[in-house]
């Protein structure tokens, strides 16, 4: 594994994985990981189905330690801080790691109250903070002009693609650091996705963002940095535009290509 | 290419098709015939035998749904036939109650049931409010106790101990209700007695205890069942943005699943209501116009169980017995269909 960094900017490092091996039960759902997320950059994770991809993210915010029976080794760095140390307070843990997921998931309540859940589980309750918390998170995901006017309306009244948009702007209403997003636009149609995208290019002014995805166009178009799983391994990391043009590894190449996967 | 398939005389043989005749090579044949051939021949053979069943099988599940739906109607109208007749042999009035002389020799309207001999009296009031003070404490420790398992075994419990636990519920909704109603009669009134120092042994409060035992499991199993109905993603999303379990459960999962909880309620209360062999047995059975709960009282349903067997037919006990009957069987229909009408409602909410 080679990482190289051909832009001349100065990249802070916002997650950093050390030698992560994650287990559902007995099973070595990912082998070995280390690699960097970036601050204010997309990263994209690509790979074959079942390869590790979604586990992967979802150890960084330690969510699949809720429904499963989990085994980590390794280390997660948040901040160079182990999300996996025993100090670590998982909710404030999942605040700053904002997820978004492979279906829209609003909650059956109105598009209001699907946004201020977050803010309202930390306690606030005055109503013209969260009215502000809705309109920015709103605006934020480009989905205010759409909704302003029915924010009582119920979140399932909204097509796919506006669902997902709330989805995102319930994940920032909690002012996360990062976002992971677990293919959040398999769901959905050309045109839904295009939007999303085109919100991806904008939020990461401000987060950093990990999205897996199968879809080998959309991490060639948003995504700064690929990482290509296969098998629970990390077979390759790269800047997106070399992944893509000019891969180190033949089966990642393979893969990129068509030839599997 | 233009080619006329005939399927009715089912000639698209493998080898009628161009292109594909001439990959002769590597397919499986059985003489010059291909699997497909085998097959199209013996379809021919099968397919008049094939309608026949199909159609002899279709119509009998018909008349079997029919059956149920005819059965049911008649029930009713048989129900509502012999209690209209009431009307004719009662004064509407008297349904509601009737004026009696009272110790100090003066006229007062009276709600009693107490239908014998010339003067029968044929309030229905002290029925109605009999069932409905034993129906709803028993739906509110049901309800307590029966959603707060429910919420158990489908949020908290782990798979092991949920397989164990759930089985046990649903054994304790097949208890024989007498069995129950011997164990409210024998012991559990003697001990309410001792406890709440109540005038009468059997009353409302044992009999709401013992029906109690049967809803509980009703309940306890639709709210799990409604609870895990809840898409796993909600949850998801919820621990996503921080929740703890409880705040998941609390915020998130019963809020979604509602309406699936209200209904088994609902139904719940429904099976008090018509619940039989319990309350005749241990809540003494004396038709008191009260709200006390500790009060002996005469449910609907004890009334007809224990009355029916012993009038003349045609008379007017008898067929204020059936209008009773009517009544309740009305009550908890319009229970049951409130449910159900719920349980639908959830069903669109979450797409499910």
């Amino acid at each position: 594994m080679n990482t190289r960094h051909k832009t001349k900017e100065q990249i802070k490092t916002k997650v950093k994985l050390e030698g992560l091996t994650f287990y559902y039960g007995k099973y070595k759902a990912i082998d070995n990981i280390s690699m960097e997320f970036f601050e204010c950059k997309v990263t994209a994770i690509i790979g074959p189905s079942g390869c590790g991809k979604s586990t992967l993210i979802k150890a960084i915010n330690r969510i699949s330690e809720i429904t499963n029976d989990v085994k980590v080794e390794g280390k997660v760095l948040l901040d160079n801080k182990n999300v996996y140390d025993r100090d670590v307070d998982l909710v404030d843990l999942r605040r700053r790691v904002g997820m978004v997921f492979q279906r829209p998931n609003p909650f059956p309540k109105s598009i209001y109250d699907n946004v201020v859940f977050g803010p309202r589980l930390f306690g606030v309750n005055n109503k013209k903070q969260l009215d502000e918390i809705v309109e920015y998170s709103l605006t934020k995901s480009a989905l205010w002009n759409e909704v302003k006017d029915r924010l009582n309306h119920s979140a399932i009244s909204l097509s796919g693609g506006q669902q997902q948009r709330l989805c995102i702007a319930r994940a920032l209403a909690v002012d996360p650091e990062v976002l992971l997003m677990d293919e959040p636009c398999s769901a959905l149609d050309p045109t839904a996705t295009a939007r999303i995208e085109e919100l991806i290019e904008d939020l990461k002014k401000y987060y950093t963002i990990a999205i897996v995805t199968h879809n080998m166009q959309q991490a060639a178009r948003i995504s700064d940095y690929t990482g290509f799983l296969l098998n629970g391994q990390l077979m390759e990391y790269n800047i997106t535009t070399d992944i893509f043009t000019n891969p180190d590894n033949k089966v990642t190449e393979d893969y990129i290509t068509g030839r599997f996967g | 290419m233009n080619m006329n398939y005939n399927l009715q005389s089912s000639n698209l043989k493998a080898s009628n098709i161009p292109g594909n005749a001439s990959a002769k090579e590597g397919v499986k044949r059985f003489g010059d015939k291909r699997i497909s051939d085998i097959l199209v021949e013996s379809r021919k053979t099968n397919v008049r035998r094939q309608r026949i069943q199909e159609f002899i099988i279709e119509e009998l599940l018909f008349v079997g749904g029919l059956a149920a739906i005819v059965f049911i109607a008649l029930i009713f109208i048989f129900l509502f036939k012999e209690g209209i007749k009431a009307f004719f042999l009662i004064k509407p009035l008297e349904f509601i109650g009737t004026h009696i002389l009272d110790f100090d020799d003066n006229r007062v309207f009276a709600c009693m049931w107490q239908p014998v001999g010339e003067s029968g009296k044929y309030s229905i009031i002290p029925l109605i409010i009999g069932s409905f003070l034993v129906a709803l404490p028993a739906t509110l420790i049901s309800t307590i106790l029966g959603v707060g398992c429910g919420i158990y075994l489908a949020e908290i419990a782990t798979a092991k101990i949920r397989e164990g636990v759930k089985p046990a519920i649903e054994l304790l909704a097949g208890i024989p209700t007498v069995v129950i109603g011997f164990l409210c009669l024998t012991i559990l009134a003697t001990y309410v007695q001792n406890s709440f120092h109540t005038t009468f042994r059997l009353n409302a409060f044992v009999g709401a205890i013992g029906v109690s035992m049967v809803i509980i499991p009703v309940i306890a199993s639709i709210t799990d069942d409604a609870l895990r109905a809840v898409p796993g993603e909600l949850r998801e999303a919820s621990y996503g943005l921080g929740a703890t379990k409880w705040e998941t459960i609390w915020k998130v999962v019963v809020p979604a699943g509602i309406s699936g909880v209200t209904a088994s309620i609902i139904l719940g209360m429904g099976r008090a209501l018509g619940e039989t062999m319990i309350v005749v047995m241990a809540t003494g059975n004396a038709a008191l116009v009260t709200g006390n709960v500790f009060s002996s009282v005469r449910t609907m349903t004890a009334t007809i169980a224990a009355e029916l067997g012993a009038v003349p037919q045609g008379g007017s006990q008898y067929c204020a017995l059936f209008l009773v009957g009517s009544i309740l069987f009305f009550i908890t229909f319009v229970l049951n269909l409130v449910a159900e009408m719920i349980i639908s409602r959830m069903r669109k909410k979450l797409r499910l």
